[in-house]
């Protein structure tokens, strides 16, 4: 069934567990172990494990690097230092998104992570805008395993096998350390709201570290709970709430634009930002017994004024919800719209997003101003 | 492996045939294909049933799946409770995850569905 598709180190501990392996972006990967709603609630209650070693993972080497990621980005990466983790993205000319990336800066190099179906079409991108730059990208996705443990529990399980200065780290924070004895790089991120560590090893270590955290008690996760996770928690997907033609102040990313150098895309972005977004993206919970799922329009008095970017069934909620485009001048929290799902009208509660409390970490808290001696 | 006693289709659903009436349902091998049962929308009593038109939906977490009549004639009794509760599908799918009840219009029609053995084989080949 999965022939011919691409094989994380995990593979075999997938099919041991019988998961059901999906063609997700030419890598066979688990949509689920067993069920979707457990494995999302075991997430929310406890914890869990995801094999995300299909991501893409790039070095960036080279005298010119944070130069030439600046250039590319609408991050701010100066005050950046060995050991935080940016969440940013790749923005064309035109202000739309290439891909959402997060970007760990070291000593001697600077690590991407990119969306694994997005990764080739990353790495021709920087191969285009390279402008003859002392820079180098080293692609080290085969020669790595990468898994998320989430969970209220993730902390207590993860000390197990490490330093305590993991646990220690702030929200958007990496160490590289050990894990059992073998070299890891762990940050404190993830995509599902709760409190969590993405941790990266070699491919070969990659099954230990995995059934090292099964025999902790972490629930194998699939895809398919990543994904009610994520929407729960109102995080982006690229090819539904980010894309080419999007531009981050719609998708609710103007957080993330705070770069004061020229970056690919500025001038577009921030026009957008000073005349005001056509369409916002808000996030949204059905009322009935109802899904509404990617592309169903939204509308109101008969005219669309809207679609509909991600939707599922939410597990803590219990209720079909999700995110979508809508006009801003109609996108307010509270507000009420209808969503067509079979032609038929469905009553939407606009929401401010999250749609479920987060549980991260605090994030590092920024140093304080200095310049002009402040309030004394 | 299939109850002996219902007439099934070839798109999952089993037929209890009672006089004229027929109960409905889904087979346990549709319960394990669409896993996650989160919702099941169906028609409402009096509703006239046609073959190869859709009587109502089952939504799974990942997608909504189409649920089909095994035979035409008018909707007599739906089994609201299961609307919500699916998991008594997932648990009982051939007795209290029933589905709803048809009052034939077309008894003939009862010979094009596949019996147990039929059904199996049906899944096999696909």
């Amino acid at each position: 069934m999965t022939d011919g598709l691409r094989k994380t180190p995990l593979n075999d501990a997938h099919r041991r567990l019988k998961a059901t392996l999906v063609d997700f972006g030419g890598w066979g990967m688990p949509m689920q172990y067993g069920n979707i709603v457990d494995e999302h609630r075991a997430v929310r209650t406890g914890a869990g494990i995801f094999d995300v070693s299909h991501m893409g993972r790039l070095a960036i080497e080279g005298a010119d690097r944070l130069g030439f990621l600046s250039r590319l980005v609408p991050t701010n990466l100066e005050k950046a230092e060995p050991g935080d983790v940016v969440y940013s993205m790749f923005t064309t000319e035109g202000g739309g998104v290439v891909d959402d990336i997060t970007i760990l800066v070291r000593a001697d190099d600077i690590r991407l992570v990119v969306n694994a179906s997005n990764a080739a079409a990353v790495k021709d991108w920087l191969a285009e805008h390279r402008d003859g730059m002392d820079v180098a990208v080293r692609d080290e996705t085969e020669a790595k395993g990468m898994i998320a443990l989430q969970g209220p529990l993730a902390a207590a399980i993860l000390l197990r096998h490490t330093a305590a200065a993991a646990g220690r780290m702030f929200f958007f924070q990496f160490i590289e350390g050990t894990f059992d004895g073998r070299p890891v790089l762990i940050s404190r991120t993830g995509y599902t709201g709760e409190d969590g560590f993405e941790i990266i090893m070699s491919a070969a270590d990659a099954p230990a570290v995995w059934d090292a955290l099964l025999a902790d008690g972490a629930a194998p996760i699939g895809l398919g709970a990543r994904d009610t996770l994520r929407m729960e928690a109102c995080l982006p997907l690229y090819g539904h709430e980010l894309g080419r033609d999007i531009n981050p102040i719609e998708a609710g990313l103007g957080w993330a634009v705070t770069s004061k150098a020229d970056y690919l895309g500025r001038a577009q972005i921030e026009k957008v930002r000073r005349d005001g977004v056509a369409r916002k993206l808000v996030a949204f919970r059905l009322e009935g017994r109802v899904l509404a799922r990617k592309d169903a329009e939204f509308v109101k008095d008969g005219r669309k004024v809207g679609v509909v970017t991600s939707g599922t069934f939410a597990p803590s909620l219990g209720c079909g919800a999700g995110m979508g485009f809508v006009e801003a001048a109609l996108a307010a929290p509270g507000a009420t719209l209808d969503v067509v799902v079979r032609e038929r009208p469905c009553r939407a509660v606009l929401v401010k997003p999250p749609l479920v409390t987060k549980h991260t970490v605090a994030r590092k808290p920024k140093p304080a101003a200095s310049v002009g001696g402040g309030r004394g | 492996m299939f109850p002996e006693d219902l007439h099934y289709t070839e798109t999952h659903e089993w037929a209890r045939v009672e006089g004229d009436i027929v109960t409905v349902g889904i087979t346990k091998y549709a319960v394990e294909q669409l896993k996650d049962l989160v919702y099941i929308e169906l028609g409402r009593v009096g509703d006239e049933l046609d073959l190869h038109v859709p009587l109502g939906v089952v939504e799974s977490v990942k997608a909504a799946s189409d649920l089909y009549p095994p035979v035409s004639g008018v909707i007599t009794e739906v089994h609201d409770a299961v609307a919500e509760k699916t998991d008594i599908v997932a648990k009982d799918p051939y007795g209290e995850g029933w589905l709803v009840k048809i009052k034939m219009r077309d008894p003939s029609e009862v010979k094009d569905m596949l019996s147990a053995a039929e059904y199996e084989k049906h899944i096999k080949m696909s």
